[in-house]
């Protein structure tokens, strides 16, 4: 219980001017939102009707404050995550947290910073730490609505006349958090105790002014620590400037007008939501699944903890409903359980970060807020991986799940624009932007230093229906995607480039291709005690193609140890070539032809590694994903563009696979330009439309085989393990997986029978169990 | 709010739209009335005389047939994959790439998938050989059913008359 | 005076997509502005422009060009070749293994230029063409780290192959860029002279153009397509100004042709690096401002030029406009060092309309342009424009719209925003008219004030200008409430850019990366090392500068050098370009100025709380401006004839929308006003170029100089 009485004096229902304290007045929002269906039980936009150009004017000066503040503030970072990729977000809340307007960046973060808020309101900071003006908060607890570890949010209280009136968060993707592995998204720990520093919500600094002691202590536990620092005046100054421009708009406006602009703002953007699903897409149900591979079995994956060496797979099965009122509901039913690893996700990571995919082509608007949230039902179930029901998980590098689940919800959507005849919004699902390149040690400048290369930004994106997917462009994180300079990025990392080239065959196949991802192959250099890893999909990949185009290609890891490449009788200096730009086709193993007798290679699927040690000379490959593709690849043009014949010309394809995958008919001249036989291909292509009728069976045919293995239990253990974690959460997914496959009623398969340990699959404890402790719920479970 | 030709897309189906035109779909408000030039022009590209009311696939469409008034999915090539409300794909053709050597004709083999945790299911037209989808399951999956439309409401909202039989 | 004793001295041209106009000025600042239809043969459409302008004045080409001491050109041709990838076919050499980042992009610029909604909307993005072709494309092996140490030797056999292909293959000119070479030179020039010698050896004569000896600044895509540039776009550009300037001798002239350039000073049309002059029309406005301020004494100009798509600004601060290093033009990320303004896709022509999915006003991103807005049915639009609000509320005259060019319908441009506008929103037709603009200048005001507080001033220490097309009927609205000192519309306010070119100093400025930093950890042995290198890359710079001013016949003696340098606290990505408090650093002594001069403009612009001395200073790059003096306008001065205006200038009354009532306004022919002159809102005053709106709370007053000053009452 919070004791209603501070040390400080401070009391309940002192900071707002209806005389409600925060938590009595959000409660009182939730329930008329709750019984209406309408934000705060708002049914007429009353101010907005009655002033339509005052409620713009207020919207307007908050939104260009935010934006501009923005720009401003990320000038001051040194980190090249804030500066060049943009990894920062301020975002205006009202007094019960619920976001009124963002600025550009990271969306994800309109919920997160939100859910912190709101666990502050909760659990009554108001009287105990104490909310005053010229507060800062500082928080990045996972267990607390944040993403992962590494994204730092300032929270500062605004305050008008006396009263609380707003809330304005900054955040940063600060380089390291002190994790056990270095980088900020890094793996290696399984639990939450070795996830990196966590701050919850804590009093960081008052009358604007951080404290010394947050300061020592914060600074001395993470590796990066003049990034830290400019990360967080990055954050202080642009969150100051917002609570400036607010103060301001609320002189000029009005109380009245601002206390009912913020809660009417909320209102009209969840209808701003409902009205784009009517305009875009079909009632109904679309059902997605995406995987992803957890190979941990694997010697070069080191964590502290036997029960954490097994191999799994992330499931994601979303069911989503478009209701006759326009209104959405996502179910998560059947999603695979939590596990030891740094991949779990909490809810608001999933329900904040949709909005990061959906306004990317359902609401890609300057408008979208929180009423957003309220337009949609979602669901996920306690105990899976993007709602764990124990407080030990490790959550460091979350992205690894939810991107690989939000690809699906892509693919799903554009069956509905699909069928509205809105092929320009279709994608095929965008790819896993992976790998991500990772490590630490004492760098070029003999600094303690950590990295993680944000090239990811750049991958290729899925194929629309009426055009290729790009080729290095985005994430489905960012749509402002970018790879960066080769000449800042050997600025802050002691890896020396030997190439980045478009990554040949990597997109989906289609009549519309998927965009290709690219690589670059870097070599250590300068660095003193280095250690490197790798973190993407190998084994599977987690986006699939659309409507009769192929997914693209999985991951690979490629290092390369005492490479003989410097000293005086290095291949270097002696002249002799050297691995250099692309490695063309990776079963053909051309960079090993240029290294010493004596190096040791590593080039497999195994694309999740730990630290491993790397020397100065020794070699990284960075390759990042391409995308999708949509439609049935002998559908593809054979000349002009977006053709066969360009794909050939411009090597975005192997002819070999272009031949096995379009049949394509083609002469090469001497100068190596591929010419296309439009007719001899036409004759391949219909060959090949008998040889699939001739090798394919009929779906209920093959049904017969496939059952039959399942009744042997004849499948890998980390298939095995995800249908049992899904099976032990879920009696629903159960029942629909021995419907569909006509099973005994009795029939199961128990995560207990797996032979694998199964560490907190029976009995686990989560921070609600933690005393004086409320969580903030906002989805259904 | 735009609005656009049939000439364009028709285009826009083709693959063929001047990107001008394209960009303008993109950024400006949805055009409602797209669904019914959309309808034309498929119904023009078919060789069946059923009625198209809704696109599945650029070869699959949701019909209202012309001899039962059935609402039914059907292939460009005509073939008959039954009631709309039934997941298609139990009438298709499967190819199950679950080893190695078959995933070796998609993708070199350290860019494709091991099988042990991944496959491709590829769905196609039983009577003409068309690549219809391909799924990329675990093993044991049950077969998505990917999209069951609720017609009924559709039609209330594009405010048209909803065929007899949905 | 007579043609003796006033002659013609400058000529200011800009030579735009459709029409070429010329502006030229007298010794006593009086001047024509002469119009011709835009043509291939860029010479023939300036002279007959020339002819045109001089008109006016009953002069001849011949016996004007002869008296002129100063040409300025400014022009879109080669901003034209660029978006419409029609240049010089060029191959590229560039480090073995990065073939492809050219074509690679930045994934940045496929998503630049565009509004917000569309960066967030990824399927709207897309990839242009690429300047130079993969199979144009070569590479050699080497390499050099980011500390400028060579890691992987040249291989210059490589080079010798990769020239011989390309030529064979037919490019025109050859580009060289490779990774680091900013802080390494060697191995670009060598392949640099490796390609001359082949191309001289395959007997062909085509530029060659490396980096280093163009753009030695960091971020290798940047440099390269700048670098690219120069073969691309601007080798072409060189040979039409070579004609231009042969034709222009033919007619008498003496002076020396120069080009406005992007980083605000004028170069001569011979310049090495002339992809400066691939944008200059926006600058030209603030050139004049600068020249202006100068005249006058404004030392903090903030500067405003709305035309029909977009409002351009940029500040002039202790008498210095900023420049961007990084800018962006054409979709592509550059190394020009450029004026630094700040621009929103919101214009006088932008397009309203009422989004359905949250049923509020929208302004563009997209504008009528030449097609105005509904009020002109010709024009062919049905979409209501910020010009038909401005019409139907008397801010504009129907009759004299363009100098009454155009035939406007104005009840048609009311049914328009009637049925598009206020009925959605529940207002009447002038409220939702006078809404729209009240949101466009508040949104402008936002911008303008960002920007000034951006960069940690205040509006009260500024004066504005307002000119361009659209300036003077938005200039009360986004400057209200603000707090300017003045705010200033020149009544040439539409000639303003081509005014400002004529008045651009003729300068070179040269940009060099440097990398030396300082912490308290450092000795005074790296502190002394560090100055010296900072001077030493001022004298590299010295010496392109003034083989610059050297090929147009300057001599050492002649140029005025202005170093300066760029700075950061160490590990930042961004940093601060400071004009040198010392003109030489000769050692440690020096360092505690170049900080604290640093140290000053840092907390002003992030605030104090941002200063982070702590992790010490990075000098990050050597700057050196070299100018010489030339002739330039001089501003129009006139005797004062008192506050009432003239008969002459009254043109009668009109109905006018005025804080939400109909307002009899006066009506003034800006030209025939006087100095002194003063006009109490509600007026409006018209020329055939630009409206000037003066509202009910506002007076204002021309002065001697021919500049409107616009006083809001208190």
């Amino acid at each position: 219980m919070t004791s209603l009485h501070s040390p400080f004096g401070e009391k309940l229902g002192k900071l707002l001017r209806n005389g409600l304290s925060l938590d009595e007045n959000r409660n009182g929002i939730l329930a008329r939102s709750a019984e209406t269906g309408h934000y705060n039980g708002i049914k007429t936009l009353e101010f907005k009707e009655r002033d339509p150009i005052g409620y713009e004017r207020i919207f307007s000066k908050v939104r260009a404050g935010l934006v501009n503040s923005r720009e401003v503030a990320k000038k001051i970072a040194a980190s090249p995550i804030v500066e060049q990729e943009g990894e920062l977000c301020f975002t205006l809340y009202n007094v019960a947290g619920d976001c009124v307007a963002t600025s550009t960046g990271i969306i994800i973060h309109v919920g997160t910073m939100g859910a912190a808020i709101k666990y502050m309101i909760q659990n009554n900071w108001e009287i105990n730490p104490g909310i005053n003006d010229g507060d800062m908060f500082t928080n990045n607890d996972c267990q607390t609505g944040n993403v992962h570890p590494c994204d730092i949010a300032t929270i500062v209280p605004i305050f008008f006349e006396g009263y609380l009136q707003a809330w304005v968060g900054g955040v940063t993707h600060v380089i390291d958090t002190g994790a056990v592995g270095p980088g900020s998204m890094s793996n290696g720990q399984i639990q939450r105790f070795g996830d990196g520093l966590q701050i919850t919500c804590r009093k960081t600094g008052v009358n604007d002014t951080p404290l010394r002691d947050w300061l020592h202590e914060s600074q001395r536990n993470v590796r990066t620590v003049k990034y830290w620092i400019l990360d967080e005046k990055t954050r202080i100054a642009g969150t100051h400037m917002i609570r400036e421009m607010v103060q301001e708009t609320i002189a000029e406006e009005g109380v009245e007008a601002w206390e009912q602009f913020a809660l009417e703002v909320i209102e009209d953007g969840r209808r701003g939501l409902v009205s784009r699903i009517k305009a875009m897409t079909i009632p109904g149900t679309i059902k997605t699944v995406a995987f992803v591979d957890v190979p941990y079995t694997h010697p070069d994956v080191n964590v502290p903890s036997p029960f954490a060496k097994i191999d799994t797979i992330m499931h994601a099965p979303c069911e989503i409903t478009i209701k006759p009122d326009a209104t959405w509901r996502l179910d998560f039913e059947g999603c695979s359980r939590w596990g030891w690893h740094t991949y779990n996700a909490n809810p608001t990571a999933f329900t904040s970060g949709i909005w990061v995919m959906m306004t990317q082509s359902l609401v890609p608007t300057e408008r979208i807020n929180d009423g957003a949230r309220y337009a949609t039902q979602f669901r996920l179930p306690k105990g899976t991986w993007t709602n764990p029901d124990d407080r030990r998980t490790a959550h460091a590098d979350a992205w690894h799940f939810l991107v690989s689940s939000w690809s699906s919800l892509w693919r799903g959507l554009s069956r509905a624009y699909f069928g509205r005849g809105y092929l320009e919004e279709v994608n095929s699902g965008n790819s896993n932007p992976c790998n991500w390149l990772q490590g630490g040690g004492i760098n070029q400048d003999g600094d303690i230093h950590a990295v993680n290369s944000f090239e990811t930004a750049a991958c290729g994106t899925g194929a629309c229906a009426m055009k290729d997917g790009l080729n290095n462009a985005a994430a489905i994180w960012n749509p402002e995607g970018d790879m960066g300079d080769i000449e800042i990025w050997e600025l802050a990392e002691p890896l020396l480039y030997l190439g980045r080239t478009q990554k040949t065959n990597s997109g989906g196949y289609g009549k519309y291709r998927g965009g290709l991802g690219f690589e670059t192959l870097r070599m250590v250099w300068g660095s003193c005690d280095w250690t490197m890893f790798f973190m993407g999909n190998g084994y599977m990949n987690s986006d699939w193609g659309l409507m009769g185009g192929y997914p693209s290609a999985t991951g690979y890891r490629f290092e390369a140890h005492n490479t003989g490449l410097l000293g005086e009788d290095g291949r270097i200096a002696q002249g002799k070539t050297i691995p250099l730009g692309e490695d063309l086709n990776p079963d053909d193993r051309e960079w090993e032809k240029h290294l010493g007798p004596d190096a040791v290679v590593k080039r497999d699927k195994q694309c999740i590694t730990t630290e491993a040690i790397f020397e100065n000379g020794d070699l990284y490959l960075n390759y990042l994903r391409g995308g999708p593709g949509f439609g049935d690849p002998l559908d593809r043009l054979h000349t002009g563009r977006q053709s066969i014949e360009e794909d050939l010309n411009e090597n975005y394809v192997l002819p070999e696979f272009a031949k096995k995958i379009y049949g394509v008919v083609y002469t090469q001249d001497a100068e190596g330009v591929y010419t296309v036989d439009s007719a001899k291909t036409s004759a391949r292509q219909a060959e090949m439309k008998e040889e699939r009728k001739a090798r394919s069976v009929p779906v209920t045919e093959w049904m017969e085989t496939e059952r039959a293995k399942i009744l042997d239990l004849d499948a890998s253990p980390q298939v095995k393990q995800m249908f049992a974690s899904s099976f032990a959460l879920s009696e629903p997914f159960l029942n629909e997986f021995k419907t569909f496959w006509d099973l005994a009623p009795d029939w199961n398969l128990l995560e207990s029978s797996l032979g694998i340990p199964m560490f907190g699959s029976t009995k686990t404890m989560d921070i609600s169990e933690m005393p004086d402790c409320k969580p903030v719920i906002m989805t259904e479970e | 709010m735009s609005t656009y030709t049939k000439k364009q897309v028709h285009d826009l189906v083709e693959g063929t739209l001047d990107w001008d035109s394209v960009h303008k779909m993109l950024s400006m408000p949805k055009d409602q009335e797209r669904y019914a030039l959309y309808m034309e022009v498929l119904q023009d590209a078919v060789s069946y005389d059923d009625k198209v009311l809704l696109a599945v696939g650029p070869h699959l469409n949701i019909v209202e047939s012309a001899t039962d008034g059935e609402i039914i999915v059907k292939c460009d090539c005509g073939h008959d994959f039954g009631d709309y409300r039934n997941n298609w794909k139990l009438g298709a053709n499967i190819y199950v790439r679950d080893t190695a050597e078959k995933m070796d004709e998609v993708y070199p083999r350290l860019m494709s998938p091991d099988t042990t945790w991944q496959v491709y299911r590829e769905y196609s037209c039983p009577s003409c050989g068309t690549m219809l989808d391909i799924e990329a399951p675990t093993p044991w999956y049950p077969v998505m059913h990917d999209f069951k439309p609720d017609l009924k409401t559709f039609f209330e909202w594009m405010e048209m008359p909803a065929p007899a039989k949905i | 005076m007579n043609e003796l004793t006033n002659p013609v001295e400058v000529l200011g041209i800009d030579a735009g997509g459709t029409m070429t106009d010329t502006f030229f000025v007298r010794k006593d600042g009086t001047f024509v502005v002469g119009k011709a239809q835009s043509d291939a043969d860029e010479a023939n459409a300036v002279l007959e422009s020339s002819k045109d302008a001089l008109a006016h004045w009953g002069r001849e080409v011949h016996d004007v060009y002869p008296e002129m001491v100063t040409c300025v050109f400014s022009g879109t041709a080669m901003l034209n070749r660029v978006v419409g990838r029609k240049g010089l076919r060029t191959g590229l050499i560039v480090s073995k293994g990065f073939e492809d980042f050219h074509r690679m992009g930045r994934a940045i610029q496929c998503y630049l230029g565009y509004a917000f909604e569309d960066r967030l909307h990824l399927n709207t993005h897309r990839y242009d063409e690429s300047l130079v072709h993969i199979h144009d494309t070569r590479g050699v092996t080497e390499r050099i780290d980011a500390k400028g140490q060579v890691v992987i030797p040249i291989r210059l056999h490589e080079a010798r192959e990769a020239a011989r292909e390309l030529i064979e293959q037919g490019v025109q000119a050859i580009a060289i860029s490779l990774i680091s070479s900013y802080l390494n030179g060697q191995h670009e020039r060598a392949v640099r002279d490796v390609v001359k010698e082949v191309a001289k050896e395959m007997g062909v004569d085509l530029p060659v153009f490396a980096s280093v000896d163009y753009y030695p600044v960091r971020k290798e895509s940047h440099r390269t397509n700048t670098t690219i540039l120069e073969a691309y776009a601007a080798e072409p550009s060189r040979k039409i100004l070579g004609q231009l300037s042969d034709r222009m001798k033919a007619e008498g002239a003496t002076f020396d042709l120069r080009v406005m350039a992007t980083h605000g000073g004028t170069i001569g049309w011979k310049a090495k690096e002339l992809a400066r002059s691939l944008v200059s029309g926006p600058i030209g406005g603030v050139i004049g401002a600068k020249y202006l301020g100068e005249q006058l004494g404004y030392e903090n100009i903030a500067c405003s030029d709305i035309g029909g798509t977009s409002f351009d600004m940029a500040l002039i601060t202790q008498g210095n406009y900023s420049i961007h290093k990084d800018s962006d033009m054409a979709r592509l990320v550059l190394s020009l060092p450029m004026v630094a303004m700040d621009s929103i896709g919101a214009g006088a022509g932008s397009f309203v309309r009422i989004d359905p999915y949250s049923l509020s006003l929208k302004l563009g991103p997209d504008s009528a342009g030449y097609r105005v807005g509904t009020c002109w049915p010709e024009g062919g639009l049905d979409t209501v424009s910020v010009t038909d609000c401005h019409i139907i509320l008397g801010y504009l005259n129907p009759d004299n719209f363009l100098g009454g060019i155009l035939d406007l319908d104005v009840p048609r441009a009311r049914q328009c925003i009637q049925d598009q506008i206020a009925t959605p929103l529940g207002l009447s037709v002038e409220d939702a008219a006078a809404g729209v603009i009240e949101l466009l200048d508040l949104s402008l005001r936002q911008h303008l004030r960002a920007m000034i507080t951006g960069k940690g001033y205040s509006p009260r220490d500024f004066v504005c200008f307002s000119y361009g097309g659209g300036g003077p009927v938005h200039a009360y609205g986004y400057t209200k409430g603000l707090g300017f000192k003045e705010t200033i519309v020149p009544a040439w306010a539409a000639g303003f850019s081509a005014f400002g070119c004529a008045t651009a100093d003729f300068e070179y400025r040269y940009d060099k990366s440097v990398d030396v930093g300082i912490n308290d950890e450092s000795s005074d042995d790296d502190i002394d090392a560090a100055c010296k290198k900072l001077q030493k890359a001022w004298d590299e710079l010295k010496v392109k500068v003034l083989e610059e001013f050297a090929i147009n016949g300057f001599d050492e003696s002649a140029v005025t050098l202005k170093p300066g340098y760029s700075m950061q606290y160490m590990g930042q990505l961004n940093d601060l370009e400071i004009d040198s408090p010392v003109s030489k650093v000769s050692g440690k002594e020096d360092w505690p100025a170049l900080i604290q001069a640093f140290d000053e403009t840092y907390a002003r612009v992030y605030a104090d709380a941002a200063r982070s001395p702590e992790l010490g200073f990075g000098i990050t790059g050597a700057i050196l401006r070299g100018s010489v003096q030339t002739s330039k306008p001089a501003i129009p001065s006139e005797p004062d004839a008192g506050p009432t205006p003239p008969e002459n200038a009254v043109l009668g009354k009109r109905k006018f929308y005025d804080n939400r009532v109909w307002v009899e306004a006066d009506l003034f022919h800006m030209e025939s006003l006087l100095p002194g002159n003063n006009i109490v809102g509600p007026a409006v005053i018209e020329s055939d170029a630009t409206t000037y709106v003066v509202p009910t709370g506002f007076s204002t007053f021309l002065d001697k100089h021919r500049l409107f000053h616009l006083v809001e009452e208190a």
